[in-house]
C-alpha cells in the first residue's frame, strides 16, 4: 500500500517526464501521449482508473485516491498550465502536425480543469506577452474558455457552501471549497470585473468582438443568471449556497461602469422570476444586500430607475433597507435630499418601496418629514437649483399619496405646520415656478391631508408641471406582470406591418374628397354677391365714445360710469396717436390718471390698453411723460404692480422710439405736405402739366444719353431722425437716483428684489434703444457702475437681470470704448461673469453667464481685429 | 378694398311714432304702381305713395293701440292687426276706408297674424284665447277651421310670437320657449318641433324652394334650419351677430337675399344661399320692427322698406344690379 507522499513523488516523476518530452520530443505520437498522460493525472474529468493506471497504483481505496488526486492536482495544475504556456510556440505546437488529437488535448488542460487557475494563467500569458502566436492562441483559449460555460462552472463552485459550515447564506460564511485563498478570489474577481480593459490593453486594435464590454458583460450575466438558478435549484433542495462572490462580482461590474449591461440581463429575468417565487425573492435581496457598499448606489439608482412599478423593487430588496444601514443612508437620504432625477419613476418607485410594507411604513413619515423640512426652508428655496426643488415636490406629492387615513389624522397638524412655514416661503420667491410649485404642493397637500377640511385654492392655471403633480398622489397601481413580459417580447419580436397601410388607406381618399366638395361648392355658388364694406359693423355702446383727448381724460375720471370709462380706455391709444395739438399740455395729466387707473369694472384686457395707451402716450409726448413717470417711480404711496408698470411702459416707449418710423419728422416731406395742403386743387393741376413736359424732356435726354455704369439700384434708405436720441436721458437717469434710498413702501436693496430685477432689465433695455445716443457713453458708465456695486446679489432673479444689463451695454456702446474707456469695468465684469459660470448653484445663471461672456468676447475682439 | 356701405334710396318721415311694421303692397286701382303700408305704435295704419314719397290716407281703428301687422290683399281691402285685440279688414277706394270685418285675436301677445291667400281662397293664422292657441280663419266666410293647440301633457311653449305659412296645408310658428314647430293645419297636430333657441324665438322666415328657415331670438345667434324630407326641422347652421337681438328677418321674392333687422338698430344683409353677410346697413337710431322687399318693380327693382322705432321708414335698393 503506497503512503500518500509515495503517490505523490511517483506522480512527481510522472510529470518530469512528461515534460521532458514535451519540450523535447519533436514526434506527434509523443507529445500527444504526454498530454494524455499528464492528462488522467491532473484533470478532474479524467476517469480514476487512468489516474490509476498513470501511477501504476490499483490497491488504494478510492477515498484515498480521490485525495492523493487533489493534493496533486493542487500543488501541479497551475505549474504545469504555466509550463504549457511557457513552451507554447508556433515551431513547438508545429510539432502536432496536421492532427486535430494534440490540439484537443491541450486545449484540455485549460477548458476542463479548474476553471479560476485556467484563467488566471491564462490572462497573465496575454497581459505579459508582446503580440505572437502564444498570445493569440492564449486569447483563443479564453474564448473557448467562456464559450464553455467554465466562467458557470467557476462561479456555482464559489456559491457552493462546505457541508460542514453552518450558517446558511450569510456573507460571512465564505468558507467556499475551491476560491478559500482570499487572495485567489479577490484576483478572479479582479480579473473578471476588468477583462474587457485587460484584453483591450494587451491586444490594441487586434481585439476580438467577443471581449468588447458590449458581449462580453452580457454574456457574464448571463452565466451569472444561470449560477443563481442552481442556487435556486440548492436552495429549494434544502442546501445551502452562498452569493456572496455573485454579489460582488456584480457589484464590481456595476463599479466599472457595466451597469446597464449587466442588469439590463438581469433584471427583467429577476423581476419574473421573482413574481412566482419566494426563495428568488430572497436570492434577490441577498445579490443587493451583499454587494459592495460602493456599488449600491450605482445598483439602486438602476434598479429604482428602471423598475416599472414599486411592487417590484419591494420583492427585490425585501427589507434590506431595515438591515443595510447604508442601503437605508441611500434610500432615506441621498437619493431624496442630495440628488434628483427627471425621471417621474424613480421617486415613485423609492417612496413605494418604503410605503409598501408595514415594516418599512415608519421610514416614509420620517422621510416626509424630513423632505418636507428641506423644501420649506427658505435658504434651501433660494439656493437649490430648480430641478432639485421640483424633485422634492414631487417626492413630498408621493408621499402624501401613500399616506393612508389613520396617519393623516395622526400627523394632520405637525405636516400642515411644516408645509405652511415653506409655501409661505416658496410665495416670497421671485420666480414664477418656484411660487407655482408651492402654491400646487400645497393644494395638493391640504385637499389630501383634509379633503372634508376647509379648501386652500390658489388660482393659478394648469400646466404640465402642476398636472403631472396631481397625478402623482395616486400611487401607481401594479401594471402587470403578465402584460409587461408580453410587451418586452412584442417589443422585440413583432415589426407590425399592418399599421402604416391599414391607418393610411381609408383615409387618402377621403380628404381630396372634402376638398373637392369644398370647391364645388365654391364654385357653383349663382349667388355671389359682392360684400360691402362692414367694418363699422361695431360692438353697441349706450355712451358717447370720446372724440377728444379731453374728453377721453374726463371719461377715464368719470364716477359710476363704467362703460363711459371703458370706452374711453379703448379709444386712448388711438387718441394719442392721433397726436393732436394739445397732448403736450394734459400728457403728465393722463399719464397720472391710467398710472392710478384701476380695473373697477373688470373690462377685457384692462391692463393691455392700459399699457398700450401709457405707452402711446411715452412715445408722442415722451418729454413729459417721461420725467413724469420716471419721478413717480421713486415716489411712495405706489404699490409694486404700479412701479412695474412704470417700468414696463417706459422699456416699451424705449424700444417704439428707438425704431426708425415712417411718419418721423423728416423735413422735406412736410414741407412737400404742408405746400400740398396749402393749395390742393391749382397746385395740382399745375403739377400734372409740368410734368408733362418734364417727362418728355427727360425722356429725350435719356435717348441721347450713353451710359457706361449705373448707380446703385435701390436707393439708400431715407434718414429719418432718432426721436430716442434727445429723450434717452430723461427714460434713463432719473431712474438710476435712488434706488439705494429706502421708502416705506419700496425697499430696492431688500425685499423688493423682484422690482430690483425689472428695474435692471428696463434699464438694458433703455440702454440698448438708446444705441446711436451720444449719451450712450454716460448711461454705459452708469450703468456698469451700479451693476458692479450689486453683482453678488443673493437673488438669481437680480443676477440675471444684471447680466442681461451687461450684455445690453456691450451691445449697445461703440465697440472701441469698450476696449478703452471702460475696459476696467468689462475686464471685472468677464471676472465676475466667469465666478458666476463656475459656482452658481442655478443652472440657468450659468448658461446665461456663458451666453453673456460669449456676446463680450465676441464684441471686443471683432473690434481688436478691426484695430490690427 | 369692400365697397362703402349703401346708403337707403329714401326715407320717409312723416309717421310721429314707432314704426311697428311695413308692408309693400299693389294698388288696386292700377295694379301696377306699389304703394307702402306702414302701422304705429299708436294704432294708425299709413298708406304712403312711393313715387311722392308722402302719405295718402290714414286709417285708425284700433283705439290707439299699436300695430303688429299690416298686409295688403288684391282687391284693394288692407288687413291690418292690433294690440286690441282686433284683426280689421279695411276696403279702401278714392279716398274712402272703412272696416269690412273684423276678427279676434288674443290681446295678452305680440304675435302678429299671418296670411296664406291663393286663387281667391285665403286663411288667417291669428292667435287665440288661451295660452298657446293659434286659430287658422278662413277669410272666405269666416269660420274658424283649426285650433292649433299643443295636446295636453306637452311641454309648455308659452305664447307663440311669430308665424309663418309654409303651404296652405302647413304652418311654421315659433313659440316663446324657443321651439319652433311644424303643424298641419287640418289634423291640427304638431308634425315636428325643434327647440332651436333658448329664448323666446322673435321671427322666423322660410323659403319652402331651398326648403331651409331661418328665426333670430334675442341673443346674438341667427339659426338657420332645414326641414328634412321625413318632415323633421334640424338645424343647419348659426351665425353670429355682433349685437344681439333679431326682430325682423325677411327674404327677397328671388330667395336670393336675406335681411335682418336688429335691436342694435342695424340691417344686415345676407346672401341665402350660404348666409355669407352682405353688408351692414346703419341709417336707424333704434331697433329696426319690421323689414319688406317688394316684389319686383319695373325700372327699381326690388325695393326694401325698413320700418324702426325712431319713427322713420327708410327704403332701400340693394343687389338689383344683376351684374353686382
Amino acid at each position: 500500500m503506497a503512503s500518500l507522499s509515495e503517490i505523490k513523488s511517483t506522480a512527481q516523476k510522472c510529470l518530469t517526464g512528461a515534460k521532458n518530452v514535451l519540450s523535447t520530443s519533436k514526434s506527434a505520437k509523443e507529445l500527444c501521449a504526454a498530454l494524455e498522460q499528464i492528462a488522467n493525472l491532473l484533470l478532474q474529468s479524467g476517469d480514476s482508473s487512468h489516474f490509476k493506471d498513470v501511477l501504476r497504483i490499483t490497491d488504494l481505496p478510492s477515498h484515498d485516491s480521490e485525495l492523493a488526486k487533489q493534493e496533486i492536482h493542487q500543488s501541479n495544475y497551475v505549474h504545469f498550465l504555466n509550463f504549457l504556456c511557457n513552451i507554447l510556440s508556433f515551431e513547438w505546437y508545429g510539432n502536432f502536425g496536421r492532427s486535430q488529437e494534440g490540439n484537443r488535448l491541450f486545449n484540455k488542460f485549460f477548458l476542463e480543469g479548474l476553471p479560476q487557475d485556467a484563467l488566471l494563467v491564462l490572462c497573465g500569458v496575454v497581459q505579459n506577452s508582446s503580440p505572437s502566436f502564444k498570445q493569440k492562441k492564449c486569447v483563443m483559449l479564453l474564448e473557448e474558455f467562456f464559450r464553455h460555460h467554465q466562467l458557470q462552472a467557476m462561479l456555482c463552485s464559489t456559491c457552493d457552501v462546505l457541508p460542514g459550515s453552518t450558517i446558511c447564506q450569510s456573507p460571512t460564511a465564505g468558507s467556499s471549497r475551491s476560491l478559500a485563498p482570499s487572495g485567489q478570489r479577490s484576483q478572479v474577481m479582479t480579473v473578471l470585473a476588468t477583462l474587457p480593459d485587460r484584453m483591450a490593453n494587451a491586444l490594441k486594435k487586434e481585439c476580438s468582438d467577443f471581449f468588447l464590454p458590449d458581449h462580453f458583460i452580457p454574456m457574464v450575466a448571463k452565466e451569472i443568471l444561470q449560477t443563481l438558478h442552481y442556487v435556486y435549484e440548492k436552495l429549494s433542495k434544502s442546501e445551502n449556497a452562498s452569493l456572496q462572490f455573485v454579489s460582488e462580482l456584480i457589484g464590481r461590474l456595476c463599479i466599472q461602469g457595466h451597469t446597464e449591461r449587466i442588469f439590463g440581463v438581469l433584471l427583467p429575468q429577476l423581476l419574473k422570476l421573482t413574481a412566482s417565487d419566494f426563495v428568488w425573492s430572497r436570492i434577490a435581496n441577498r445579490i443587493f444586500a451583499g454587494a459592495p457598499e460602493r456599488s449600491l448606489e450605482i445598483i439602486l439608482e438602476y434598479l429604482l430607475r428602471q423598475c416599472p412599478w414599486y411592487g417590484y423593487v419591494s420583492r427585490l430588496l425585501c427589507d434590506a433597507v431595515l438591515t443595510n444601514s447604508k442601503i437605508n443612508f441611500l434610500l432615506t437620504n441621498k437619493f431624496l435630499l442630495l440628488r434628483h432625477f427627471a425621471d417621474v419613476m424613480f421617486p415613485q418607485n423609492l417612496i413605494g418601496y418604503l410605503a409598501s410594507s408595514p415594516t418599512r411604513r415608519h421610514l416614509i413619515l420620517k422621510v416626509l418629514r424630513s423632505v418636507l423640512s428641506t423644501w420649506g426652508d427658505r435658504s434651501a428655496v433660494k439656493h437649490t437649483s430648480h430641478s432639485q426643488h421640483a424633485y422634492l415636490t414631487m417626492v413630498i406629492v408621493i408621499c402624501v399619496g401613500h399616506l393612508n387615513e389613520a396617519e393623516k389624522q395622526k400627523h394632520k397638524g405637525d405636516l400642515t405646520t411644516l408645509l405652511m412655514g415653506g409655501v409661505e416661503a416658496h410665495l416670497e420667491s421671485p420666480i414664477l415656478r418656484v411660487r407655482r410649485l408651492g402654491m400646487v404642493a400645497a393644494e395638493i397637500m391640504a385637499t389630501t391631508l383634509d379633503p372634508s377640511g376647509p379648501k386652500l385654492t390658489f388660482e393659478c392655471e394648469e400646466d404640465e408641471e402642476s398636472r403631472l403633480l396631481w397625478s402623482l398622489i395616486k400611487p401607481p397601481e401594479d401594471p402587470g406582470l403578465d402584460s409587461l413580459i408580453k410587451e418586452m417580447d412584442e417589443v422585440a419580436l413583432v415589426p407590425d406591418p399592418r399599421r402604416p397601410g391599414g391607418s393610411q388607406d381609408p383615409l387618402d381618399p377621403r380628404i381630396p374628397d372634402a376638398l373637392n366638395k369644398e370647391e364645388e361648392e365654391e364654385l357653383d355658388s349663382d349667388d355671389d354677391f359682392e360684400p360691402y364694406d362692414m367694418s363699422h359693423d361695431t360692438k353697441v355702446t349706450k355712451v358717447k365714445i370720446p372724440v377728444y383727448v379731453r374728453d377721453c381724460i374726463d371719461g377715464l375720471t368719470a364716477r359710476d360710469a363704467p362703460e363711459l370709462t371703458e370706452a374711453s380706455l379703448k379709444v386712448a391709444e388711438k387718441l394719442i396717436r392721433a397726436k393732436p395739438d394739445d397732448l403736450k399740455d394734459v400728457s403728465s395729466q393722463f399719464a397720472a390718471i391710467l398710472l392710478h387707473l384701476e380695473d373697477q369694472y373688470n373690462t377685457d384686457n384692462f391692463r393691455y390698453l392700459r399699457h398700450s395707451a401709457m405707452v402711446a402716450l411715452a412715445v408722442n409726448s415722451p418729454l413729459e411723460t417721461s420725467s413724469y413717470l420716471t419721478g413717480e417711480f421713486y415716489n411712495r404711496n405706489y404699490n409694486i404692480r404700479q412701479r412695474m408698470d412704470i417700468l414696463e411702459v417706459l422699456a416699451a416707449a424705449a424700444q417704439e422710439l428707438s425704431k426708425p418710423s415712417d411718419d418721423g419728422p423728416c423735413p422735406t416731406a412736410s414741407m412737400d405736405r404742408s405746400t400740398e395742403l396749402l393749395n390742393p386743387q391749382g397746385h395740382g393741376l399745375k403739377e400734372e402739366h409740368e410734368e408733362n413736359w418734364r417727362d418728355i424732356v427727360e425722356k429725350r435726354i435719356e435717348s441721347k444719353t450713353r451710359r457706361f455704369a449705373k448707380g446703385p439700384s435701390k436707393p439708400a434708405p431715407s434718414p429719418v431722425a432718432n426721436r430716442f436720441a434727445p429723450m434717452a436721458g430723461h427714460f434713463f437717469f432719473p431712474l438710476l437716483k435712488a434706488y439705494d434710498s429706502k421708502l416705506n413702501t419700496m425697499d430696492l436693496l431688500g425685499s423688493d428684489f423682484l422690482l430690483l430685477g425689472r428695474l435692471m432689465y428696463t434699464l438694458g433695455i433703455i440702454m440698448y434703444a438708446a444705441q446711436n445716443a451720444p449719451v450712450c457713453r454716460q448711461m454705459a458708465v452708469s450703468l456698469l457702475d451700479l451693476i458692479w456695486s450689486l453683482r453678488y446679489h443673493t437673488e438669481q432673479y437680480v443676477r440675471q437681470s444684471l447680466m442681461f444689463a451687461v450684455s445690453m451695454v456691450t451691445l449697445s456702446v461703440p465697440a472701441h470704448l469698450l476696449v478703452t474707456d471702460l475696459q476696467n469695468d468689462i475686464l471685472e465684469c468677464r471676472h465676475w461673469l466667469q465666478d458666476i459660470l463656475e459656482r452658481d448653484p442655478e443652472p440657468e445663471c450659468k448658461a446665461l453667464a456663458g451666453q453673456t461672456l460669449m456676446v463680450i468676447d465676441s464684441t471686443v475682439s471683432k473690434e481688436l481685429q478691426c484695430k490690427i | 378694398m369692400a365697397r362703402q356701405s349703401p346708403d337707403p334710396i329714401f326715407v320717409l318721415r312723416g309717421s310721429n311714432h314707432p314704426v311697428s311694421c311695413v308692408k309693400f303692397a299693389q294698388d288696386p286701382s292700377t295694379h301696377r304702381e306699389h304703394f307702402l303700408l306702414s302701422g304705429c305704435t299708436n294704432g294708425q295704419v299709413k298708406i304712403w305713395d312711393l313715387s311722392t314719397r308722402r302719405f295718402t290716407l290714414s286709417l285708425d281703428g284700433h283705439h290707439g293701440q299699436g300695430i303688429l301687422t299690416v298686409e295688403g290683399l288684391t282687391d284693394g281691402q288692407i288687413i291690418s292687426h292690433g294690440r286690441d285685440g282686433c284683426v280689421h279688414i279695411w276696403e279702401v277706394a278714392d279716398g274712402r276706408y272703412d272696416i269690412k270685418t273684423s276678427f279676434t285675436s288674443a290681446t295678452t301677445n305680440f304675435c302678429p297674424c299671418v296670411m296664406w291667400h291663393q286663387h281667391g281662397a285665403g286663411f288667417l293664422a291669428v292667435s287665440g284665447g288661451q295660452m298657446s292657441e293659434v286659430r287658422v280663419i278662413s277669410l272666405k266666410d269666416h269660420q274658424v277651421i283649426a285650433k292649433l293647440l299643443p295636446p295636453d301633457g306637452h311641454k309648455s311653449l308659452g305664447m307663440p310670437m311669430c308665424m309663418k305659412f309654409m303651404d296652405e296645408k302647413q304652418l311654421l310658428i315659433g313659440y316663446e320657449d324657443g321651439t319652433v314647430a311644424l303643424w298641419d293645419v287640418s289634423s291640427c297636430c304638431i308634425m315636428s318641433e325643434s327647440k332651436v333657441h333658448q329664448e323666446p324665438v322673435m321671427c322666423l322666415e322660410y323659403c319652402s324652394a331651398s326648403n331651409r328657415g331661418i328665426s333670430g331670438s334675442s341673443t346674438d345667434r341667427l339659426v338657420s334650419w332645414c326641414i328634412t324630407p321625413e318632415g323633421n326641422i334640424s338645424s343647419y347652421k348659426e351665425m353670429a351677430l355682433t349685437n344681439p337681438g333679431v326682430a325682423a328677418l325677411t327674404l327677397r321674392a328671388d330667395s336670393k337675399i336675406l335681411a335682418s333687422g336688429g335691436w342694435d338698430s342695424r340691417i344686415r344683409v345676407w346672401s341665402w344661399k350660404k348666409l355669407k353677410p352682405l353688408a351692414v346697413l346703419t341709417y336707424h337710431t333704434e331697433t329696426v320692427n319690421s323689414l319688406d322687399f317688394s316684389p319686383w318693380i319695373e325700372g327699381k327693382g326690388h325695393l326694401m322698406a325698413a320700418g324702426s322705432k325712431d319713427t322713420h321708414i327708410s327704403v332701400w335698393s340693394l343687389y338689383n344690379d344683376p351684374k353686382t
